[in-house]
């Protein structure tokens, strides 16, 4: 039993990612037992090479979600503590704001299950709402309880969209977009318009292996795709 | 209560506009232990007529430094000002940073109470410095916005005096206009909440220059005083959230509040905004990154948190300051805008204009809902500023007027007003607890006035199951009762997060408070004190005309299911009136 609320953006996402299943053995990219961040070998991989000082600023990209794929039913804890970039001291000291689907959640034995869960991570936040929502808080009595439930399977594997705000996004997202993350294409294309800038301090953009310019890039993401992005530092080229 | 120790130099200042009097007073003994929110909310119980009108001769407005402002205490710069508010009729305070609680203390002035009212349309200004009040006709700078009184006083004055000032919105007694106080670097604090910038302008007030000259706070024991202000400050530097704040400002909540469901959009018919990620901190602060601002800055000098920023346009020019998530919130989601750079002209435009950020872009929204404007249209919402509310055409006073002014010019029934002032960024429906504070407050909705106070370490913790909605009541109480105990001492209410999980924060407060009056307060005493300014509070809202009736929600937020969560907020009328009984 979990709380399930439908969220606009997440059927969307959903009906994007159909016939993207876990395979059984995946062709590149982090295999873990229990979590697959970038396997899809069809899905086009895109890397950025990007100056040093300008790599914090790329993990902003992971406030419009991540896409990954876990056993489903396993707990929110053990996912994350699979996530390269997270520990088990960082996870249970500084993620102090958890939603899941919606929801702020306290427990991180919490399973993860449903058609495809929302998971948002943050940092301790202020003000009565920050307080309110905060996990584990003094002040969670004042919450409004989301009562509508539906049972799941705790078979197969399903889809999370990962969301990393503020500090937690700073720690842990340089270790993510090393790796490589699968998203959808319009969350790096709100990204681009929103940080114009950070095209000056563009090195190489390469598109499935072979190297293409920045306006390439720019007409490759108008179309809605889920995509494959590595973020690098330009230097260790 | 302080009942001892008082310092001599601390003086009521009485300005009368009636017949241009000014005169230094000794503090009553009954206001001796107040300060900030405390003492205006006394002054104004005690002497102000609660039936009066706001903006007549009967009305008074006063201003009042914290009992630690002036002090080099951390975080203790915030300057109240308190009157009956035009926009509510209930008494009201709204504090700022800026420059003006320190000087105005270091002046020995306890409390600046204006009264009366000019008898002919002349305008004047006021002159504060520790040997009194000198008042001036003002001719040169009546009509200007807030920006253009401070440069030009930059240029007239000797020194750098604190200015506390109104813009046109004040002039023209908008009953969203708020008094404006200058910041350390020129920019602009706001007093913004109920209307004060039009009380202010009634008694045709300008600005108040304040120069402390070489006057100093007392301190009664300099040692104790020192080591409590090192382990005050410790625990603020150190908590996680004054961190956070500090990298990206209040802002850091869109995508907080958005994820929860609780980010009133579009006029608060659903709890997200599609466009988020365009008006989050983290996006916000990367902007401010590449443009050359500042991502950290403090809005009132001795601040350790530093949650201002300085937001630069595209080319590199300051564009504004101060830019914070409820005003973000309000002409972002609230009106569907996804452009920052519009929303931070807007937010220089009222600060310029001196008009509540948040009232007047949820008047804004339901100006939308009525069709003045489409949602979205950001460019149009800075066109109606300048052209409009600046300039005083009869939009521009109906917006200017506040949410609920909009709602009955255009016939509108979804109207987010509690006392007729407009609830900002948290939707009660998804984050209920809150919709309690707003539903009870002395002050109309206002999301300050319940913070998240420690009440447990003050002794004022739950004793019913804080799951059952009687316990809920009792803990949003208990968060007001600290809240107005916190609003005396002029510190600003983001030490309350460090208060919250430090043991030593709360102490050391209270043990900077005994060291500077010589007093040996305890916890009781914060609580008692807090208890004490609501209860004024109430009687006097009381006495003015309101009843339990006035402590309710609009009757959409019952209704009107708000998506993705789909809930309502199901307090009822007999739930939210036992808030009162304490």
């Amino acid at each position: 039993m979990i709380y399930f609320i439908k969220f606009q953006k997440s059927q969307e996402l959903r009906d994007r990612i159909a016939g993207y299943a876990i395979p059984d053995k995946p062709a590149t990219g982090l295999f873990l037992p229990q979590v697959i961040m970038n396997s899809v070998s069809d899905l086009p991989r895109l890397e950025l090479h990007v100056a040093p000082e300008n790599l914090p600023l790329y993990t902003t990209v992971l406030q419009g979600g991540v896409l990954i794929e876990a056993r489903a039913g396993m707990s929110l804890g053990s996912f994350l503590d699979a996530l390269p970039g997270f520990d088990h001291d960082y996870i249970v000291n500084e993620i102090q704001t958890i939603f899941l689907n919606g929801t702020a959640i306290d427990d991180l034995e919490t399973p993860l299950e449903g058609d495809h869960p929302i998971l948002a991570l943050s940092a301790a936040m202020p003000g009565l709402a920050g307080a309110i929502l905060r996990r584990n808080s003094f002040h969670a009595a004042l919450r409004t309880t989301v009562t509508e439930r539906r049972d799941h399977h705790h078979q197969g594997s399903i889809t999370i969209t990962l969301k990393l705000f503020n500090s937690i996004a700073r720690d842990c997202g340089p270790a993510l977009l090393a790796e490589g993350i699968r998203l959808d294409s319009g969350v790096l294309r709100v990204f681009r318009t929103t940080h114009p800038t950070l095209a000056a301090g563009l090195g190489q953009i390469v598109l499935d292996g072979r190297p293409i310019t920045a306006a390439t890039l720019s007409t490759w993401l108008d179309h809605d795709r889920i995509i494959v992005l590595i973020v690098r530092e330009a230097a260790n080229d | 209560m302080i009942t001892k120790g008082n310092t001599m130099t601390d003086k009521i200042f009485r300005v009368n506009m009636t017949d241009l009097t000014t005169s230094i007073e000794e503090v009553p003994a009954a206001w001796a232990g107040h300060g900030g929110r405390g003492l205006t909310s006394t002054i104004v119980a005690a002497e102000v007529e609660p039936t009066c009108h706001p903006l007549g001769p009967k009305n008074k407005l006063v201003f009042a430094p914290g009992l630690l402002s002036g002090t080099l205490a951390a975080n203790s710069g915030r300057l109240s000002a308190g009157a009956k508010s035009p926009l509510t009729g209930t008494i009201k305070e709204a504090n700022a940073g800026g420059s003006g609680a320190q000087f105005l203390a270091r002046c020995g002035c306890k409390a600046l109470i204006i009264e009366g009212q000019p008898q002919d349309d002349r305008w004047y200004s006021l002159m504060i410095s520790p040997e009194g009040v000198v008042i001036n006709e003002e001719k040169e700078l009546i009509g200007l916005g807030n920006f253009a009184v401070a440069e030009a006083l930059a240029a007239r004055l000797p020194g750098k005096p604190g200015v506390i000032t109104i813009g046109p919105a004040g002039e023209m007694r908008m009953a969203a206009a708020n008094i404006s106080v200058k910041d350390p670097d020129g920019g602009m604090r706001s007093c913004g909440r109920g209307g004060l910038g039009a009380v202010m302008g009634s008694k045709r007030v300008k600005f108040i220059a304040i120069d402390p000259k070489n006057g100093k706070v007392d301190i009664a024991d300099q040692a104790r005083f020192r080591d409590a202000n090192r382990a005050f400050a410790k625990a603020l530097v150190d908590h996680p959230v004054s961190k956070a704040l500090g990298q990206y400002g209040t802002n850091v909540l869109v995508n907080i509040i958005n994820e929860a469901g609780a980010l009133p959009t579009r006029n608060f018919t659903s709890g997200q905004f599609e466009g988020h990620d365009k008006i989050s901190g983290e996006t916000m602060h990367d902007t401010i990154v590449a443009r050359g601002g500042k991502p950290k800055h403090n809005c009132h000098p001795g601040c350790v948190i530093q949650c201002s920023q300085i937001y630069n346009d595209a080319d590199g020019k300051k564009l504004t300051s101060g830019f914070e998530y409820e005003s973000i919130w309000a002409m972002g989601a609230d009106c569907c805008v996804d452009n920052l750079d519009h929303i931070a002209e807007a937010d220089q435009i009222m600060d310029d204009i001196g008009i509540d950020s948040i009232e007047t872009s949820v008047a804004m929204a339901v100006a939308m809902e009525a069709g003045v404007l489409p949602f979205g249209d950001g460019a149009g919402i800075c066109r109606i500023l300048r052209d409009d509310v600046a300039k005083g055409t009869a939009l521009g006073r109906i917006i200017g007027g506040g949410a609920g002014s909009v709602g009955r010019a255009f016939g509108i029934t979804r109207v987010p007003v509690v006392k007729n002032q407009a609830i900002p960024a948290y939707d009660p429906r998804a984050i209920k607890g809150i919709g309690i504070t707003y539903a009870t407050s002395t002050q109309g909705a206002d999301h300050t006035m319940g913070y998240t106070i420690a009440t447990n370490i003050l002794g004022v913790g739950g004793k019913i199951d804080p799951l059952t909605k009687e316990g809920q009541v009792e803990l949003s109480r208990n968060l007001q009762i600290a809240t107005a105990a916190i609003d005396s001492t002029g510190m600003c209410l983001f030490i309350a997060f460090a208060a919250l999980d430090d043991q030593t924060c709360l102490p050391a407060l209270i043990d900077l408070i005994n060291a500077r009056f010589g007093t040996s307060l305890v916890g009781d005493d914060v609580v008692n004190l807090g208890k004490s300014i609501l209860k004024t509070e109430r009687a006097f809202n009381i006495a003015a005309g309101f009843t339990n009736v006035d402590d309710r929600l609009p009757e959409f937020f019952y209704t009107e299911k708000l998506p993705p969560h789909n809930v309502v907020f199901d307090f009822s009328g007999e739930e939210i009136d036992t808030f009162w009984n304490f």
